[in-house]
């Protein structure tokens, strides 16, 4: 039997569809189709200026903008040769790790709702609005945040910033055992998620999968470690792995737990970079840092690479000769690697662990098609 | 096996060679402590060179993905994004594509399956033909048979 699945299902983020051929209740194959959503936006950087392609990447992926800004903004930098001030390093930190909360915050809330546990779901984004408060309070918008710049951010820390996030952060301690009690080790849960829709170590790397997906899996794979970039070798953190403690290493339930062990980990993060705020520019001259670097290099062409809250986005930037513009910026968004390897997961697997599967997984259709 | 020493193994590879950073600059990001490779690879040669790059997996241990570009200096290309996450080094393939119009790249898709999304993506939108790849229309309007992006330089 072939099963169709329409294209705003509620079990994918945008538009994807997907067609599954069935025996009973069990899935024998499955075929994703993508292009629904094609923004053109790497169309639209061609010719930009850097502060113009700032607003245009966080389309890509508006609920994690700082990330692809963050991605554009190092590889523009490292072709400039603009250094970065060490507070601006640490403000840009602390935006990409409350985002890495919120987007975390939002990959509970939406498995809860697949396993309808509907009291953590809207536990989960009662706290994700605190996160996406300080946000808007930080840079003015929720999503799409437009908030880096080339050199460093847009504006500084604002006052009474700095002490309502140190608050959070050790208001989501005791959040954390809620989580816990409620969904982590809860028996329904468990029922649900455990031995399902299991990414192998194997498939990790044959799929290319990486970020929290890959870790839930027992693979170490965090570039905030191997890169060590914007400043992060300077913060002590641990990257949490999978190791399929109510099942096996790489199933649905190990990629909830990765997600609640990183929100603990990100929200250390937040507090090591804002304690050791140095005062500072927190955005460098870059004019002059332009001209300076007209003299001594005549590169165009670069890549970049940061750790989202799904995984790494490789950023690879050509500007023209006259080192003003963008030519080209092509981003290679973890979301397709991830919709890549659904179709081995979803082969074999029953009908109503389909959703446990595809709102694990975390594919955004925005991010598969830019 | 450290860094210097993986980048004497892939540039061993038959039909590779090096593309230079400007002296004063070496590649190395500002980003962080990883160092940037970049190679360009003999489109004909590939399927050594991918095998090659396979038997090294052990320390070019992470394939990201691919891009199609049209570069105004270097022409038609694919590239081809490594990682040796261990030794911090990114290392970059471009591998120039023939301008013939029957000519075909060697498919990548076969040591690592995350590879066919991509290419079917760069065909879809350059054009550029991978060995063994249909050429249905996944990405484009049924019946188009232009390439979006394919006159682009």
């Amino acid at each position: 039997l072939s099963l169709e699945m329409p294209l705003y299902s509620p079990w994918f983020q945008g538009p994807l569809s997907a067609s599954l051929e069935v025996d009973g209740d069990r899935v024998i194959s499955g075929r994703f189709e993508r292009g629904y959503a094609h923004k053109g936006i790497e169309n639209l950087l061609r010719g930009a200026g850097f502060a113009t392609a700032i607003p245009l990447v966080d389309r890509i992926d508006p609920e994690g903008a700082p990330f692809t800004e963050l991605a554009l903004c190092l590889a523009v930098e490292t072709l400039l040769g603009v250094t970065v001030s060490r507070r601006a390093e640490n403000i840009r930190v602390v935006v990409c790790e409350l985002t890495r909360v919120s987007q975390h915050l939002k990959y509970l809330s939406q498995v809860a709702r697949a396993v309808s546990a509907d009291t953590f779901f809207h536990y989960a984004l009662r706290d994700r609005e605190r996160v996406l408060g300080l946000l808007e309070l930080l840079t003015g918008a929720r999503f799409c945040n437009a908030y880096l710049r080339v050199g460093g951010v847009y504006q500084d820390v604002t006052e009474g910033f700095i002490e309502q996030v140190l608050d959070l952060c050790d208001h989501i301690q005791s959040r954390v055992k809620e989580y816990n009690d409620l969904l982590s080790f809860n028996s329904i849960f468990l029922g649900r998620t455990t031995y399902v829709g299991v990414l192998h170590p194997e498939m990790v790397r044959e799929y290319s999968v990486t970020g929290p997906a890959a870790r839930a899996s027992g693979v170490f794979f965090d570039l905030r470690e191997h890169l060590a970039y914007s400043g992060y070798s300077r913060f002590d953190f641990t990257t949490p792995l999978g190791s399929g403690e109510f099942g096996i290493t790489g199933d649905a339930h190990d990629r909830v737990l990765i997600r609640l062990r990183e929100i603990i980990e990100s929200f250390g993060l937040v507090r090591q970079a804002l304690e050791t705020l140095e005062p500072g520019l927190f955005r460098a001259q870059v004019c002059d840092d332009v001209l300076d670097s007209v003299g001594r290099s005549d590169e165009t062409e670069t890549t970049a690479q940061v750790e989202s809250a799904r995984g790494v986005i490789t950023c690879f930037l050509r500007v023209n000769p006259e080192r003003n513009r963008i030519d080209r910026a092509q981003f290679i968004m973890p979301s397709l690697p991830l919709l890549s390897a659904l179709p081995a997961l979803v082969a074999g697997a029953r009908i109503e662990d389909l959703s446990v599967i595809f709102s694990s997984m975390d594919v955004y259709a925005g991010e598969v098609d830019r | 096996m450290n860094s210097s020493k993986l980048r004497e193994e892939i540039l061993k590879i038959q039909g590779t060679t090096e593309v230079p950073g400007p002296k004063e600059n070496p590649k190395k990001s500002r980003s962080g402590a990883e160092e940037i490779l970049t190679i360009r690879a003999d489109e004909k040669t590939l399927d050594v060179f991918f095998r090659k790059i396979y038997s090294l997996r052990g320390h070019l241990d992470f394939f990201f993905g691919m891009m199609g570009d049209h570069s105004p200096t270097e022409g038609k290309r694919v590239l081809y994004f490594f990682c040796a996450t261990k030794l911090s080094l990114s290392v970059v393939v471009a591998v120039n594509v023939s301008p013939e119009e029957d000519s075909a790249i060697p498919t990548l898709s076969a040591l690592f399956p995350s590879a066919s999304i991509f290419e079917k993506e760069i065909y879809e939108l350059f054009g550029y033909r991978f060995s063994g790849k249909g050429s249905e229309n996944e990405l484009r309007p049924k019946g188009m048979t232009a390439f979006p992006l394919g006159g682009l330089a």
